[in-house]
């Protein structure tokens, strides 16, 4: 225990000195929270590396013999490079899906409530439900599903590389294309009327005017939510755990010292450490250099936002690109062809842009040819990250200041078809899961859909159990509770810090450490964070739930927060100053006042962040009468290839959820478009 | 006289609540509501001990989290056997000595030859028939002590017929292990504790599975969900599992039979896994050993295992309960050729991951059978 004080204490002060220049009454609930449920757990895990840690009374230390465990696991390293490819193909999908809806949407007379309905409905099925019911879909637990009757193939995600991979992919990124579509279409609105009647004038097709208008004018505006959704998937857990469970087995995973499968993300991989190793100085150590690996990649995000120094994104790309390289995630020795390239780009930046973007983009397709050549002989272990990084960057900068034309000229009818069919597509997808849920819920027998549209025998007793046997409505009360609770923490505590950041450096450190903290967090830190509850009594509590969710989602609403403040007249600020009113009188009476809109929205944002929470309660609650509706509804299914799965009670208790959620979407549809559609929004 | 009468009972009250012990008892996996009206008897005929049982659904997840977190442990906690290697380790349960209870059960629950839990009750694996798919196929039902042979002729008929013919968790060393062990005489083999699967026993019983899932096409080879999906939904006429399912099929429905495991040859039974829960003792206490021996006397394994369809551990409980019903008869007969997993440590981080990737690879055709069993042997040595 005394290590634990130490820590805490020494990681304390070092936090206190990062936050003491921000206005301290109004950052301390913030600052607190942060420091317990990130910034301390970080610290824990990076500590608990040096030692061999099995309980709190048996620790030695070790040194670095942990850390070079890890550093040298090239399981490790494949999950890493996996988990990259993942990440850049959700990315992907998601930009096309979105940006297809988004322009699809943009603009539409006809139906158009209906579609921004179907659009945002994914956001509104919780995760753990549409997962499952996807997994149904392409699989079917046994072969039988929709997909496999379409391709008249059994589709198997246990043994089945491509098809886990890419499923998994497509599920993860479908999840996120409601949020995505929304920014998207919120920095639409910052492209000017003229330019968007110039197009029409020039008579440019919507693939032109994608490229050429959309894409150039949104991605630059867009991208600080597109690399934090990047990163988002580089931890990704519950979509891979509940599908896949980080399966097939490949060969080129099977290591001495961790198994990787196709699908075995960082957040898998720390997961599954979790139940191999009874040393959490190992587990410590992991998560320490999974820390690592996405403060790199956030290193060179965080140097695109600077337009003017194009420079410094270069440099910042070419460094990592080679630590990458020497630590065995990049190209190996053909590292120095496209780094050739890199370097005279870097050299030309400031004199001779045309040609720079030119050379870097050159180097970028050197760099993924190769790639996928290795990837051709060698499958996953022939993925570079270092490639991948350098091919997200050349997209962008490819897109700055080119006309794009497209060389085959369609009919306009044609493209009104084309954007029927993929609104049918995406209506469809929207209307499978629900269907499948729908299905099993009425269905008398505890099977899944997959022969007939309608089940052979339909009930509504599952509901009756449900709440008779299982104690629903209680996990109904425990999901209240916590959102609840979430909503209000997050209130309390980002309100008054992002009002001190209106006019505080000090203050906006803080948010760039929430930035840096949401992303240095996840499974990894799961333990530490365990540890620091046992220590607050909050292990095992609503409570302690509800203040790791609020501390999750206090990122985004401190974001939609502070550019609403500052969009408030300062005049305002400044005549109750004059008449004498105090710092706190302020931010009550004219600011809380004027905010009620966009606290509404983050109110409902964090709700269903809150009652969709699933990893958080998997972990640290294990009293099933504290169980909120999320792990309920898992306990019926259990995890992919486990337990035996009560279907149609899942399903019922799929439907409740889903209306509770339905019921509050819908009488805050207007309050979120509010909220994220205004100027003041994510994009800024 | 009221006055002190009200007194009296106010503080004899008071007394016996203070004098009762509370006892915290973390229970787990099926059972639930049986185990609570159990400890409900228990309290009314002790009225000095208070049980708080906590359900939870995950244990072993909870032991980790509690054991890292260095969180408080109850007085007592079901457990399966093979958990017993992390706690000893950890130096977080006391030895026990428990009574009635046969040797190889009492095998299970030790650890450097000490015993760490009183044995409660076991699953075990059967052979499920759907008796849909067999009555539609006119498959004869096997015979009482059948072999392998009969297993492929059974399943090759159903399938020729247009169902699957035998349903089997092909990648779960959970289910392996039984062929395995029927390859090496009975047992998984072992060198100085640490499981070996290079061995010419272990290579056969994969090449079995080859056989049986690749090569005569015969089995299907599903995860546990699509297992039970496909035999509940009547697609297949045959299935290996746990005995925990006889329960929920019977509450759904399901026009099923259960079999002892067939025999490899005529000598050679697939020993079936028995898997046994057993109580451990966090802190030891009089009210501890008290609530322990009234639950795992012969009387309550006995109300346990009828109303949940498990085995007791108990010798006469099991004996008492073996000839109540088929399903009750086929569990008590197939534990006579049991096997118990071993409670190491490494055979639950190394050797079960080892195994199930190596089946994988092999199965699937990305890795040949010895270089997929060679790689599993060295994950199984860095993990010792």
């Amino acid at each position: 225990m005394t290590l634990f004080f130490i820590i805490l204490t020494l990681s304390a002060i070092l936090y206190m000195f990062i936050v003491a220049r921000a206005k301290f009454t109004y950052v301390i609930a913030l600052a607190v929270l942060l420091f317990f449920v990130s910034f301390f757990p970080i610290i824990w895990g990076a500590v608990l590396s040096f030692f061999d840690f099995f309980s709190l009374s048996s620790i030695h230390f070790v040194g670095l013999k942990n850390l070079f465990c890890a550093f040298n696991d090239k399981g490790l390293l494949l999950s890493v490079k996996i988990t990259s490819l993942w990440a850049l193909i959700v990315l992907l999908l998601k930009l096309v899906m979105s940006y297809a809806l988004a322009l699809s949407l943009l603009n539409m007379k006809k139906f158009s409530r209906i579609f921004y309905t179907l659009a945002l409905t994914p956001w509104a099925i919780p995760l753990y439900i549409s997962v499952i019911a996807w997994t149904v879909l392409v699989e079917g637990y046994g072969g039988n599903s929709i997909l496999s009757h379409i391709f008249l193939t059994n589709l198997d995600l246990a043994s089945n590389v491509t098809l886990a991979f890419f499923s998994t992919a497509f599920v993860s990124a479908w999840l996120g294309v409601p949020m995505m579509t929304l920014v998207l279409l919120s920095s639409m609105q910052s492209i000017s009327k003229g330019l968007v009647d110039l197009s029409k004038i020039e008579g440019l097709d919507p693939l032109e005017k994608a490229l050429n208008l959309y894409l150039p004018y949104t991605l630059p505006v867009a991208f600080p939510y597109i690399f934090l959704s990047f990163l988002s998937s580089f931890k990704e857990f519950t979509t891979l755990f509940l599908m896949t469970n980080g399966g097939p087995s490949l060969v080129s995973g099977f290591g001495q010292q961790t198994i990787v499968g196709a699908t075995t993300s960082l957040g898998m991989l720390m997961y599954s450490k979790f139940y191999s190793t009874t040393n959490y100085g190992i587990i410590g150590a992991y998560s320490t250099v999974i820390g690592i690996i996405i403060m790199l990649l956030l290193i060179v995000g965080w140097n695109y936002q600077s337009k003017s120094k194009k420079s410094l994104l270069v440099l910042f790309t070419i460094l990592v690109h080679v630590l990458f390289d020497v630590w065995g995630l990049g190209d190996g020795f053909f590292s120095f062809t496209p780094l050739a390239f890199y370097i005279l780009s870097y050299v030309l930046c400031v004199k001779r842009k045309k040609l720079f973007k030119r050379l870097f983009v050159m180097g970028a397709v050197i760099d993924i040819t190769y790639m996928l050549f290795v990837m051709w002989a060698n499958g996953f272990s022939g993925v570079s990250v270092s490639a991948i990084i350098s091919a997200v960057v050349a997209t962008t900068l490819s897109f700055e200041g080119r006309i794009h034309v497209n060389p085959f000229k369609v009919p306009e009818s044609i493209w009104k078809v084309l954007k029927s069919l993929w609104l049918s597509f995406w209506s469809l997808t929207v209307l499978l899961v629900i269907w499948t849920v729908v299905f099993i819920a009425f269905s008398k027998q505890n099977i899944i859909p997959v022969e007939k549209f309608f089940p052979k025998s339909v009930t509504l007793s599952n509901f009756y159990f449900l709440f008779k046997d299982y104690a629903f409505l209680h996990a109904i009360e425990n999901s209240l509770i916590i959102s609840a609770m979430a909503v209000l923490t997050v209130i309390l505590t980002v309100f008054p810090a992002a009002w001190a950041s209106v006019d505080s450096k000090g203050s906006l450190r803080l948010g760039k450490i929430m930035v840096f903290a949401s992303f240095f967090t996840g499974m990894h830190t799961l333990i530490p964070l365990a540890i620091t509850f046992r220590f607050l009594g909050l292990l095992n509590t609503l409570v302690g739930i509800s203040i790791s969710i609020a501390a999750h989602s206090s990122v985004i609403a401190y974001f939609l927060i502070l550019p609403f403040l500052q969009s408030i007249p300062k005049s305002l600020n400044e005549a109750a100053k004059l008449d004498g009113a105090g710092n706190f009188s302020r931010m009550v009476k004219i600011y809380l006042p004027l905010s009620l809109p966009v606290l509404a929205t983050v109110s409902v944002y964090v709700f269903i962040e809150a009652w969709n929470s699933f990893v958080f309660p998997l972990v640290l609650l294990d009293s099933q009468n504290l169980y909120p509706v999320s792990m309920v509804l898992y306990n019926f299914i259990g995890e992919y290839g486990v337990a035996y799965s009560q279907w149609n009670l899942f399903g019922a208790g799929s439907i409740v959820n889903m209306v509770i959620i339905g019921i509050l979407f819908i009488f805050s549809r207007k309050h979120i478009m509010n909220g994220i559609l205004t100027k003041g929004g994510i994009q800024n | 006289m009221r006055k002190f009468l009200t007194f009296a009972l106010i503080s004899t009250l008071f007394l016996s609540l203070g004098l009762a012990s509370t006892l915290t008892v973390w229970f787990s996996w099926e059972g639930q509501n049986t185990f609570m009206s159990i400890v409900k008897k228990f309290e009314q005929t002790h009225s000095n001990v208070k049980v708080n049982v906590v359900y939870i659904p995950k244990m072993i997840q909870k032991l980790r989290i509690t054991l890292a977190s260095g969180g408080n442990f109850p007085d007592i906690a079901l457990v399966r056997n093979d958990y017993l290697g992390i706690l000893v380790n950890a130096n977080r349960i006391h030895s026990v000595s428990a009574k009635n209870v046969p040797s190889n059960i009492v095998k299970a629950f030790s650890v450097n030859g000490k015993e760490y839990a009183y044995p409660f009750y076991a699953d075990i694996q059967v052979m499920y028939l759907n008796k849909y798919v067999f009555d539609k196929t006119n498959t004869p039902y096997p015979k009482e002590r059948w072999t392998l042979k009969d297993l492929e002729s059974l399943a090759q008929h159903i399938k020729d017929h247009g169902y699957i013919g035998l349903l089997l968790n092909g990648i779960a060393s959970y289910f392996f292990n039984s062929f395995n062990a029927a390859y090496n005489g009975g047992e998984i083999p072992q060198k100085n504790g640490i499981p070996v699967v290079t061995g010419k026993g272990t290579l056969n019983a994969a090449k079995l599975y080859n056989y049986l899932f690749n090569v005569k096409k015969i089995a299907a080879n599903y995860k546990k969900m699509a297992l039970v999906n496909a035999f509940e939904t009547n697609k297949a006429g045959m299935m290996f599992m746990g005995s925990f399912l006889i329960k929920k099929f019977l509450d759904s429905k399901v026009d099923f039979s259960i079999w002892q495991y067939p025999y490899l040859n005529s000598n050679q039974p697939i020993p079936p896994v028995l898997d046994p829960k057993g109580f451990v003792v966090f802190k030891p206490s009089e009210a501890a050993k008290e609530f322990l021996n009234y639950v795992t006397s012969a009387n309550v394994e006995k109300e346990f295992c009828n109303a949940t369809y498990k085995l007791p551990t108990n010798s006469k409980a099991a004996e008492e309960l073996g000839n109540k019903n088929n399903f009750f008869k086929v569990m008590y007969e197939s534990s006579k050729n049991s096997i118990i997993l071993p409670t190491s440590e490494v055979f639950k981080n190394g050797y079960v991951k080892a195994v199930e990737t190596a089946l994988n690879l092999y199965l699937n055709g990305s890795l040949k059978l010895e270089t997929a069993f060679e790689k599993a042997q060295e994950y199984i040595e860095s993990h010792k």
